[in-house]
């Protein structure tokens, strides 16, 4: 496999010249790592984005946060190939200054599923390149970047996996989420505040702890306010600000859900999707307004 | 501080950071008195906000080393702004929180030669080495800008632009937020997007 990580732009102070040979921290390791080892015409597969940071550096979730960027990938693949989005694991929690941040430490791989075209013939070798560009931060951040390039073999077979790297993508794959298959989840906006309605399937006899949302849009909600949980008769509600950001309602809200001891789902998934329809209330002090 | 957080551990660690919320979350409100300031400027000079009425101000936060700033200085985005805007009246002052020992802090020699070398022009750059006015207005990032119209009244809070990136190319195809509020604000018109999703480093207070 080849592989190379280069480091775009270095932190240096503006006033001194660019150090020619002087070697600066490369907070991040980055390589292409595809789940089979060979492609079957028509089948698509994932490969995975593997980014390794520095102790206590992190990179950035769909959502930075209040600061940050999330991680991009350019992909250059072969022609009738597509490339879907990005699955993100569900992020964790940095504070940095007063900003909440959302992202990953240590290591994290990120999976993109790569659809090959069905007329695509056997025998040959196809290459899947890749320009990644994230930001590293500690306290002070670094963007980085690196093109990069995978060769796989073309044959007309059920592709074999990696076996070293499968314990790996099971593990990513626990982390992304998923719409949940029995929770019933509805979206209301009020004033400053964003109501989450959670209606557990009957019989789910656990009880979600520490549940956070991790909102996918900016300028919707407050991500330093605490966002609070209280029973109701149908389940639970989860009340969080409105982002001082804010300019208008979406039409729908997207996000994470995050409890500590799961949903009762049958993979034992800590993390669930939300994709709902926003119903908005107005108050009678907005329409007031208007 | 910048410790991961282990997803179990979120409550409590939000709740520790979060026990003084309303400290941090600023005063400064859209379309209400922009909170008044006192700083010392790189010049030795203390510069207030009241003694500013009548004029529009802008409030940049600055972290020259920050790559977000440094897309819009090394492009000369910033100093494009700075200079267009101060010539048609404006007051602009590029703030930087950073306390002494943090990335972006600046003694005044320093925060005059960035200046100097980058040719920027604001009006004056405040050391606000303490945090707070940075504090007061609920800064986020480098670069956070503000607007306060002649009349006093805080009618912009976010972003420099609507592309969140430390590419220089973006800046061509970018909406420039700050350009078109202060456009508007010229041409006695209300300010269209008022608030944005602030994007950049965090602020090192």
């Amino acid at each position: 496999m080849r592989y190379s990580a280069v480091i775009l732009v270095l932190t240096v102070s503006a006033f001194q010249p660019l150090p020619a040979l002087r070697a600066q921290p490369q907070p991040v390791r980055a390589q292409l790592v595809p789940e089979v080892l060979s492609v079957q015409p028509g089948k698509p597969f994932c490969v995975a984005l593997r980014l390794q940071m520095e102790d206590s550096w992190h990179t950035y979730w769909k959502n930075p946060g209040d600061s940050g960027l999330r991680t991009k990938i350019e992909w250059k693949l072969p022609p009738g190939f597509t490339a879907g989005e990005i699955q993100w694991p569900y992020p964790e929690i940095f504070l940095l200054g007063l900003d909440v941040n959302y992202g990953y430490e240590d290591e994290v791989w990120l999976l993109t599923e790569i659809a090959p075209p069905a007329t695509l013939k056997a025998g040959a070798s196809i290459s899947l390149a890749a320009s990644v560009k994230w930001l590293a931060c500690l306290e002070e951040c670094l963007p980085g970047g690196a093109d990069m390039m995978v060769r796989l073999p073309v044959k007309d077979e059920n592709p074999k996996v990696e076996v070293l790297w499968s314990g790996q993508f099971k593990k990513t794959r626990q982390k992304i989420p998923e719409n949940s298959s029995a929770w019933k989840v509805s979206a209301s906006a009020e004033d400053n505040l964003v109501h989450l309605f959670l209606s557990p399937p009957a019989g789910v006899k656990t009880e979600p702890k520490d549940v956070y949302f991790f909102p996918e849009q900016s300028e919707l909600i407050d991500y330093v306010e605490p966002q609070a949980t209280k029973k109701t008769e149908a389940g639970f509600v989860l009340e969080a600000q409105r982002s001082k950001f804010w300019r208008k309602w979406p039409a729908r809200i997207q996000g994470v859900l995050f409890s500590s001891t799961g949903w009762g789902e049958t993979r034992g998934q800590q993390a669930i999707r939300v994709n709902v329809k926003l119903e908005t209330i107005h108050s009678i002090s907005e329409e007031s307004k208007k | 501080m910048s410790k991961a957080i282990l997803s179990q551990l979120t409550i409590w660690a939000l709740a520790a950071f979060l026990l003084v919320p309303h400290v941090y979350s600023g005063d400064a409100v859209i379309g209400e008195k922009a909170p008044d300031f006192t700083a010392a400027d790189s010049n030795g000079k203390t510069q207030n906000l009241a003694s500013y009425k009548g004029k529009i101000v802008v409030l940049e936060w600055l972290n020259r080393q920050c790559p977000f700033v440094k897309k819009h200085y090394d492009s000369g985005n910033m100093q494009k702004l700075q200079k267009n805007y101060t010539d048609k009246g404006a007051i602009w002052f590029a703030v930087i929180s950073s306390a002494p020992g943090k990335q972006g802090y600046c003694t005044p020699e320093e925060a005059n030669s960035f200046v100097r070398e980058k040719g920027a022009a604001p009006t004056a750059v405040l050391l606000d080495t303490q945090g707070m006015v940075g504090k007061l207005y609920g800064a986020k990032t480098t670069p956070h800008m503000f607007i306060i119209n002649a009349a006093g009244v805080l009618v912009y809070d976010g972003a420099i632009d609507d592309t969140p990136s430390t590419d220089i190319a973006d800046i061509a195809t970018a909406k420039n937020f700050v350009e078109s509020a202060l456009d508007e604000i010229l041409a006695g018109r209300p300010v269209t997007v008022a608030t944005s999703q602030p994007y950049g480093c965090s602020v090192k207070y």
